[in-house]
Parts: structure tokens; sequence; C-alpha cells
């Protein structure tokens, strides 16, 4: 099966089946070969579907070179280290208690300096924007969609009705920031 | 904050942060970096569009993996791709009973609550409470920060909604498509038609290319 494909086209079902699938292997090899309880392993696991899913939408996985089993037990393995680093230096209860965020800070592209607060800032002004302009702006920039693309999900004319409506988004998301006094050094 | 750019600059930005530019354009837009405040505003706006729409995905999906794994530890925590349905069916049958019998009261009430409403409709389908669930994609939550996220027009059709009052949530689920584009008042359009009846204009909407990753309820 064609995992990338399958996760590109149709998310959910391809989520919940690789989720499935791989668990019980998965939180087994971890606690055989390194010794991870299950509560853990199965933070690992989580993290590691949800960074192949990531890796995927941001178009930095494209194809397999080995099967996907073992592309989310190298992604486990990696994370396991991680913990482990974590435990001995006991700040364990700071940064893996929320694993999403530690791995949304790690690979954000954004300035480090106020990172976490910016990144939530982000998120906060999309929720109030809303759809279509949320969806709409997601499909752009995270899922790199074409516009034709976009226009076809979203049911605007053409390509160029897309264009203009994103451009819309952009100056309501920007009076938000305004608005709502959004106070945040990367939005100017 | 400086106005936002025109769609050129932002093209030439999108181009940028994807890596998509030429080296000429490159150095140009470097160039404009240093010099154009309004220009930096614009590049940063649109970095901080594209992380948030990431944390807006990853979050979904994190949820969706937290609500599967729930689902797994809830049949014992070893479900695995190896555990038949059968095994599954078993082992629920053998489990405590009054959880079921306390879940099942509160459910006979709340639908007791609610079966007025529901059952007025005509030709509607009677739904359990718990079975639109599945096909809620907004927040909620009940709180005044919450209310400021949703306009007048989607609290009221989305209200309606959640409350499985289909012959309401319609008409004004409709007008949120038409007028504002909202593709989630699409989606519960698509939903609420489903459930009263009307399968096939149901299937029309939510077999949209955009809905390929929402819950239907076929």
């Amino acid at each position: 099966m064609d995992w990338i494909e399958h996760l590109r086209s149709d998310e959910n079902v391809a989520l919940r089946k690789i989720y499935t699938d791989y668990r019980q292997p998965c939180l087994h090899w971890l606690r055989s070969s390194l010794n991870i309880n299950h509560e853990d392993g199965i933070e690992i696991f989580q993290m590691a579907v949800i960074i192949l899913y990531d890796n995927v939408q941001k178009g930095k996985l494209r194809s397999l070179t080995g099967d996907i089993k073992s592309y989310i037990f190298s992604i486990a393995r990696n994370k396991s280290l991680e913990l482990h680093r974590k435990y001995k230096r006991e700040i364990r209860q700071e940064e893996f208690s929320t694993p999403l965020k530690s791995y949304i800070v790690e690979e954000s592209i954004l300035e480090k300096e106020n990172l976490e607060e910016r990144i939530e800032t982000s998120y906060k002004a999309l929720q109030i924007l809303g759809d279509p302009c949320k969806t709409l702006l997601q499909l752009y920039y995270y899922k790199s969609m074409k516009m034709e693309d976009i226009s076809q999900l979203m049911g605007y004319k053409n390509a160029a009705t897309t264009k203009n409506q994103k451009y819309k988004c952009l100056r309501r998301l920007q009076s938000i920031y305004q608005t709502h006094k959004i106070q945040n050094d990367s939005v100017g | 904050m400086t106005p936002l750019g025109n769609e050129k600059d932002i093209d030439i930005l999108d181009r940028y942060i994807y890596g998509l530019s030429g080296q000429e354009e490159t150095t140009e837009v470097e160039e404009r970096l240093r010099r154009d405040v309004s220009f930096r505003d614009t590049y940063n706006l649109l970095l901080s569009v594209s992380e948030g729409t990431r944390v807006d995905g990853l979050s979904e999906k994190w949820s969706q993996l937290r609500s599967i794994e729930s689902n797994i530890s809830e049949d014992g925590g070893i479900a695995t791709e190896q555990e038949t349905k059968s095994n599954i069916t078993e082992k629920k049958k053998k489990r405590f009973p009054y959880i079921r019998i306390a879940i099942a009261a509160i459910l006979l009430f709340l639908i007791g609550m609610t079966a007025g409403k529901i059952m007025k409709k005509n030709n509607e389908i009677v739904m359990p409470v718990a079975e639109l669930e599945p096909y809620i994609r907004h927040e909620t939550i009940r709180s005044s920060q919450k209310k400021q996220l949703l306009t007048d027009d989607q609290q009221m059709a989305y209200n309606n909604y959640v409350l499985r009052d289909f012959r309401d949530a319609k008409p004004l689920l409709k007008n949120l498509w038409d007028n504002d584009r909202d593709t989630l008042a699409l989606y519960y359009l698509g939903i609420s038609q489903w459930y009263s009846g009307e399968e096939s204009k149901a299937k029309e909407i939510l077999e949209l290319p955009f809905y390929n990753t929402y819950e239907k309820p076929y």
C-alpha cells in the first residue's frame, strides 16, 4: 500500500489504520528493546505517528525507502532516546509532559525567541479567523496544495478567485492581530 | 503594524518561504527584507500563518489519535490487528455490567429530555444523542472567550445543529454556505439532510472531495 498517498488523500482513515495496525507491535518493541513502559510507549508511538503525518503534509516525506513500520519504529526509537536523556536531566515533567508542544517548538520555522508564545498566538488568531479562511490557509500553507485544487475542493470559481480570497483572508487575519491586540513580534 | 503587502509581494514571499525563488529573486527578497518594514511585516505574518496552520492541523490529529487510543484502552488496552471482532465483542460482554447500565440510564434521560424536539420533525430519523458526536467539529464549550470565535449566525445555526434541531438548522446552515462560503456549515447541512431522510442530497454534499477526511454517517 502507498501509505504516503493514502495519508494525503484520506488522512483520517489512513491514520486510524496505521495507529491500530502498528500500536501493539511498537509498544511491544519499545518495552522489550528499550525498556519503555506502557504509558510512555503510547506517548512515544503517538508522537511517531504525528511526525509521520507532519512530514507527509509538509512534503518532507515523499517516498519511503523501507516499509512504514520501519519508519515509525525509527522515529519511536529517536523519541525514546530523547525521553531517556530527559529522564537523565530530571526535567521530564516540564518538557515531555507536552510532547506535541515540544515537537512543534523544535521543528518550528519561526525565530526561537519567545517561540512558544508566538506559536500559540498564531494558532489563536487562526481560531478567531475561522472558516472558510482557516481551511483555505491551511490547505495552501500547511498542505501545500495548488490554487486550482483548493478551488475545486472549496467550490471557488477558479484559481484567481481563490487567490483573491486568500488575500482577503490574510488581510482579515492581520486585522484580527490588530483588533484583538495580539502582541506578537513575529507579525510586526 | 504596517498595511499588508500587495498580492504580488505575497506571491514573492510565498515562493521565498517555500524555497521556490530563484537566486536573483532570493537576493532581491533578502535585500527588501532588510530595508522595507512593510515587506518585512508581511513576511512575518506569512511565517506566522504557516506555523499557525501547521499547529492547527497537528492539534487536530493529536486529538484524533488520543480518541483512537481511548477507544482501544476501553477494550482492555490490548486490541491488536490479530484480535478478531468476535474477541472484542466477547471482552465487552464480560465487562462490569453496571457501567453500561449507568451509561444507558444517562442516555435515556437525555433522550427523554430531547425526544419531543426530535420526534416532532416530519420524516426525520430519530437518532440517539451520542450519535451526532462524531459530526460536531466546532468548539462547543460555553464561555465568553469561545463565543467570540463564532458569529451570531454561526452560533444560531450550529447550536440548532448540535441540538439535532435539523429542520431549523438547515436553512441557517444553507445561508452560511451561500453567503459566507462557510464549509463547516455546508458539512453540517449534509449531515442534517442525512438525518432528515434526504440521503441523496446529503451524499451530494458529503461526497465533495473537500470532506474526504470528515466523518460520514454511512
